[in-house]
């Protein structure tokens, strides 16, 4: 028992460190625009954007 | 890890690839891999071009080509990063921040949205050269006009500071 507690409050210490709120569901990426709302955003929802992906440390 | 979305007649691969390289030594070792360096690719020819990089970065910064850690991988699922973590720079500009986050109440939008990421790399980098086309810009934004009055007499006052 006290031993699952343990595991418990090290993984909710690590999920607070890597910043994520208990309970917090973040959306995947699914290729489409969401902001259309400013007139900017409208206009570039249109182009044909392509995707590039990095990981800098 | 950041994903951009980029318009090839504007810009291309190779340039973000060209920024990506010389934004970090690529003999530098992963210390874990959530902030792993690395080129995640979306389809072969994006390998391709990221593999032919690779090989021009090591020998721009000396580097064998055996001894360079950056990772060359497929991308995996992206997941966008809880919404304090969105377009950042604009956390100190309160009142940009507060009409753009009124606009779009979710990060996903907010991160997707290019008048936000033009405001966050304008007013988040400085980039002093350009004021004078942030000026030209603003009217484009659609932002309420009493913001858009406001930011265009901050830039026009970066123009003047620096004559």
């Amino acid at each position: 028992m006290k031993f699952r507690l343990i595991i418990g409050g090290v993984i909710a210490g690590l999920a607070l460190m890597a910043g994520i709120a208990p309970g917090e569901k973040l959306p995947k990426a699914d290729g489409k625009v969401s902001a259309m709302t400013l007139p900017l955003d409208a206009k570039t929802a249109k182009v044909k954007f392509q995707t590039a992906t990095f990981g800098l440390g | 890890m950041i994903s951009i979305d980029f318009d090839p007649e504007v810009l291309s691969y190779t340039d973000l690839l060209d920024i990506f390289w010389s934004a970090h030594r690529c003999d530098q070792i992963n210390s874990s891999r959530q902030y792993m360096n690395g080129v995640f690719y979306h389809d072969e020819a994006q390998k391709k071009t990221a593999e032919k990089s690779r090989a021009e970065a090591a020998s721009k910064q000396g580097v064998e080509v055996a001894r360079v850690q950056t990772s060359i991988l497929p991308v995996a699922k992206f997941t966008y990063a809880e919404d304090y973590h969105q377009k950042y720079y604009l956390t100190r500009f309160s009142e940009v921040r507060d009409v753009l986050t009124k606009t779009y109440p979710d990060g996903k939008s907010l991160a997707d949205s290019t008048v936000a990421a033009r405001l966050n790399a304008y007013l988040g980098s400085g980039m002093k050269k350009d004021w004078s086309l942030f000026v030209k810009e603003i009217p484009e934004f659609g932002l309420p006009k009493e913001l858009e009055g406001a930011l265009s007499k901050a830039a026009s006052g970066m123009i003047k500071e620096g004559e």
